[in-house]
């Protein structure tokens, strides 16, 4: 028989984990206005279509009601052919050229492999500089890679969407960054109009109404629905559940759910905390990474990790330490302090512009700034690209739209794509352990709340398991 | 008049309907994993344990042990999949089921092939279902093969359960080839070892939880879209948005039907069936009602000089699961247990899904014998679209009603007439007599609900 009357860490992970799941099953349904099928998405294209115009940043410009939007291809074996379309990066308008992609051949083009069937995505990317505009048109298989694309062998029926777009193994590949054009079955025939799917593909512009009465009644009753679904917590039909969860802990252990919790190094799953933090309005605590001692330049933790409400941050030692510690953090600021890149960014070791979509005007003249999005490593290929943060300074003395930035010694030369590497305001804090600082020391990161860590470094000659960083 | 066009409305009432069958979708039942209501479901077991769905896999010897065991390639040559004892519940019968070997050897023949697979549990034992197309070029690196998705479709019955997942790759025949079996996830769970405390002071929040989830009725999100579309069509067409649309012969799409049905307690008039002519069987829609209602007919073509007679088979709300497996050609059924079904005898309407589609047969029943677990029932078939076997726990039986109405001679284009005064949820058959030729190869009726 059990001798704590508190529910056991093993307990508690299965019921957290299958409650946090139900949430973001929910929250995935309602979606977002940019995310293409969910509730959201449909509501406002729904808007849209009595209103017209355009609330998303990112998609296809169509014209006409309905929208006519396609892609031709040509008979030709390998391409495919998209006209000249206006697209939305960031909210502006750019016009895409008619450009044919090497759609098939791109990717796999010699034998064996061109006998099978697969499926690749088209998408748009802006590369535009200060200088220069240019918007590529790129393929990418569907899954992330060859080895699991569908074949097929003479006789056997031409596999579905669904079947060569496996919504579990989207590709790595397609940037956060895109507009997605079309999604494409090819290989081992010449493609159709069949073989194009548009269902995927964010369209950003409708042209509405031109009726009075219908546009009078009927666009206020969905923009309604549309603000119920934004507004609407969905996560207070499950506070009586968390408030009985943390009754029973506080009851039974004489201590705080969240600090129970602390005390015991359990971590909640991600689902799970945010789905505390909708239905209690309150953050539990979290790991953000462990800063080790490192030969070189650099000690630091990378974080992508952000809470779901601002909070308290604290570096603790799990290990003593024989001698002084001091660690740089550097928190993400809760001011609604970000924007997005405007151009690509080249960021290198020296100094440079970068250009911004928004003037950060009250932002400090000087300071520290996290650029989080999509980059390509220099010298790579422009397939290459993946998701990175990276920290460095600023000034914006001369522009607050274009501002001088320069890396920090430890990351490498990048270059970012622009329109969603979201661009955050960091604050840094300097932090000391005095030497024979005993394990379990905790000390107060800033003084207020901050939405996450961004960066981090600590000094040599600190105990093997390095500096935890945690929400309070 | 300045009303909505009815290519705007589609648009708009499709997008609608998505967004709310996306939220319905989401919502789910225990059955369906990755729902909100499995989740929820799954949370609450975690602390009570055992299982709720009517489908799910427990460990072989859950009495005593709670371990799932391990499933495996047990010979190399042969390629025969070892696949441990399990047990299966299946539409709420436990079914024991004994280690078995799979030989997937005999399956293939030189083709170089891949393919994802489970092995299931189906009232007649192991079953081995392989997916059509295979996935993974035969091409690549054979080592990797092993990482191909379990997810693609692979058609399985809703009354088996997957036991096993199986990858093959490759030409059997070549020493490249490469299979793997792994067990599916327990949907059994074992008791907890906390202590009584846990339980009594979270087992009820949990429970409410369910309750709630389980009756979750997310349409008022979406009321005022809904409601300005039934304000705008009154205000121009001077008509009730649903008897206007009616009246147009607009057919909403199901998603915007559930949301229109959810929010006002009632249904949209839909067209549940069609007689294309009197000569000719009749056309089957597969609609149910999200709310029963009373049903009309409506003379889509002139009308001759006879009377014709329509026997409009009304599907009741009452319904069951059929009890065991039975063949159709035995005219027989057993039923679960129920209080509708008659002494006297009456209709039944038998629904099952076979590879996603949707099949139906009507007959009459007699000589019902009962027990308290289940009726047997003799049958006369009066319709033999589907022949296939009527699956225990998943073929859906039906009251039916057969109701006749009657159309006078020289009835005019559209014209309507009532079926019968009871509400139904949908219509599983018609039978008409009384046309003469030639128009009976002509004369034509839907029957909706009002």
């Amino acid at each position: 028989m059990a001798t704590s009357k508190v529910i056991s860490s093993e307990l508690l992970t299965k019921i957290e984990t299958a409650l946090g799941s139900a949430y973001a099953t929910l929250l995935d349904a309602v979606g977002s206005q940019s995310a293409v099928g969910t509730a959201l998405y449909n509501v406002t294209k729904a808007k849209l279509l009595v209103r017209g115009g355009h609330d998303l940043d990112y998609g296809v410009k169509t014209t006409g009601t309905p929208p006519t939007y396609s892609i031709e291809p040509l008979g030709v074996t390998g391409n495919f052919y998209v006209p000249t379309t206006t697209l939305y990066f960031g909210g502006i308008e750019k016009v895409l050229a008619g450009v044919t992609v090497a759609a098939t051949g791109a990717v796999i083009a010699t034998p064996p492999y061109n006998s099978c069937r697969y499926g690749v995505y088209v998408y748009a990317l802006d590369c535009s500089t200060p200088d220069t505009e240019t918007i590529t048109v790129n393929v990418v298989p569907s899954t992330t890679s060859n080895l699991i694309m569908t074949a097929l062998v003479s006789g056997d029926d031409v596999p579905s969407f669904s079947e060569l777009f496996p919504a579990n193994y989207k590709p790595s590949t397609v940037p956060t960054t895109a507009v997605l054009l079309a999604k494409l079955r090819c290989g081992r025939e010449i493609p159709t109009t069949s073989d194009i799917s548009l269902d995927e593909t964010r369209l950003a512009f409708y042209e509405g109404s031109n009726t009075d009465e219908i546009v009078d009644v009927i666009f206020s009753g969905i923009n309604d629905s549309e603000d119920a679904l934004l507004a609407t917590n969905f996560g207070s039909q499950y506070t009586q559940t968390l408030t009985t969860l943390e009754s029973h802990v506080r009851t039974r252990s004489g201590v705080a759910f969240k600090d129970y919790w602390k005390q015991q190094n359990y971590r909640f799953t991600d689902n799970f905390r945010r789905l505390w933090s909708d239905a209690k309005n309150a953050e539990l605590s979290t790991d953000f990474g462990v800063v080790y001692p490192h030969a070189g330049s650099g000690n630091t933790t990378y974080s992508g990790r952000l809470c779901y409400k601002p909070t308290a941050i604290e570096a603790a030692l799990p290990d003593a330490s024989s001698t002084g510690i001091s660690m740089s953090a550097f928190l993400y600021n809760t001011a609604s302090y970000s924007t997005v890149l405007k151009y690509r960014a080249n960021v290198t070791e020296g100094t440079g512009p970068i250009y911004l979509k928004d003037a950060i005007t009250s932002w400090p003249t000087m300071g520290y700034l996290a650029i989080n999005g999509r980059c390509l490593e220099t010298g790579f290929s422009a397939g290459s690209g993946h998701e990175l943060m990276l920290v460095g300074s600023y000034d914006r003395s001369s522009s607050a739209t274009i501002v001088t930035f320069q890396r920090l010694p430890h990351y490498v030369n990048n270059v970012f794509d622009p329109w969603r590497s979201e661009v955050l305001c960091v604050d840094k804090y300097d932090v000391a352990f005095t030497a024979g600082s005993p394990s379990g020391s905790v000390m107060a990161i800033g003084s207020t709340n901050y939405n996450g860590v961004a960066y981090a470094t600590v000094s040599q000659g600190i105990g093997t398991l390095g500096v935890l960083l945690r929400s309070k | 008049m300045a009303l909505i066009d009815t290519s705007l409305l589609t648009l708009l009432e499709t997008a609608l309907g998505d967004a709310y069958q996306k939220l319905v979708t989401a919502q789910g039942d225990v059955n369906t994993p990755g729902t909100v209501v499995y989740n929820v479901n799954r949370a609450k077991l975690a602390l009570r344990g055992g299982i709720d769905a009517g489908y799910g896999l427990a460990p072989g010897e859950y009495i005593d042990d709670y371990t799932m065991g391990v499933a495996s390639i047990a010979d190399s040559t042969s390629w025969m999949v070892y696949v441990p004892t399990t047990s299966a519940y299946i539409g709420g019968q436990l079914y024991k089921n004994g280690s078995t070997l799979i030989n997937l050897d005999t399956l293939f023949g030189d083709d170089n092939r891949a393919y994802t697979g489970y092995v299931t549990r189906g009232y007649t034992g192991n079953i081995l279902h392989l997916s059509k197309r295979y996935y993974g070029s035969i091409y690549n690196d054979k080592t990797r093969n092993t990482d191909l998705p379990w997810e693609p479709p692979v058609s399985i019955p809703t009354y088996e359960v997957p036991i096993a997942k199986i990858v093959v790759a490759g030409n059997p025949k070549d020493s490249s080839f490469v299979a793997v079996a792994q067990m599916c996830e327990s949907d059994y769970f074992p008791p907890p070892t906390d202590a009584d405390e846990v339980i009594t002071d979270n087992f009820s929040a949990l429970n409410t939880l369910e309750d709630a989830e389980l009756v979750r009725n997310r349409s008022n999100v979406l009321t005022n879209a809904v409601n300005a579309l039934k304000t705008h069509t009154v205000s121009e067409a001077g008509t009730e948005f649903k008897t206007y649309w009616k009246t147009q012969g607009y057919q909403f799409t199901d998603g915007f039907g559930r949301l229109y049905s959810d929010i006002n307690g009632a249904d949209l008039s839909t067209d549940l069936m069609k007689l294309p002519s009197l000569t000719l069987s009749p056309t089957t829609m597969d609609k149910l009602l999200y709310r029963a209602g009373s049903l009309e007919a409506v003379l889509t073509s002139t009308q001759g000089a006879a009377t014709v007679s329509l026997s409009v088979f009304g599907v009741a709300t009452s319904s069951a699961k059929v009890y065991s497996l039975t063949l159709p050609d035995n005219h027989t059924v057993r039923t679960e247990s129920n209080t509708w079904m008659s002494a006297t005898g009456g209709y039944l309407a038998f629904r099952n899904v076979v590879n996603s589609a949707p099949y139906w047969r009507v007959a009459s029943y007699s000589s019902v014998a009962s027990t308290a677990d289940y009726i047997d029932a003799t049958l006369g078939f009066i319709t033999d679209e589907w022949s296939g076997n009527f699956i225990p726990y998943t073929t859906d039986v039906y009251k039916v009603d057969k109701v006749t109405a009657y159309v006078v001679p020289g009835a005019a284009l559209n014209s309507v007439v009532d079926v019968g005064t009871t509400n139904y949820q949908g219509v599983a058959h018609i039978a008409a007599t009384g046309g003469t030729y030639p128009l009976a190869n002509t004369t034509a009726f839907t029957i909706r609900n009002k």
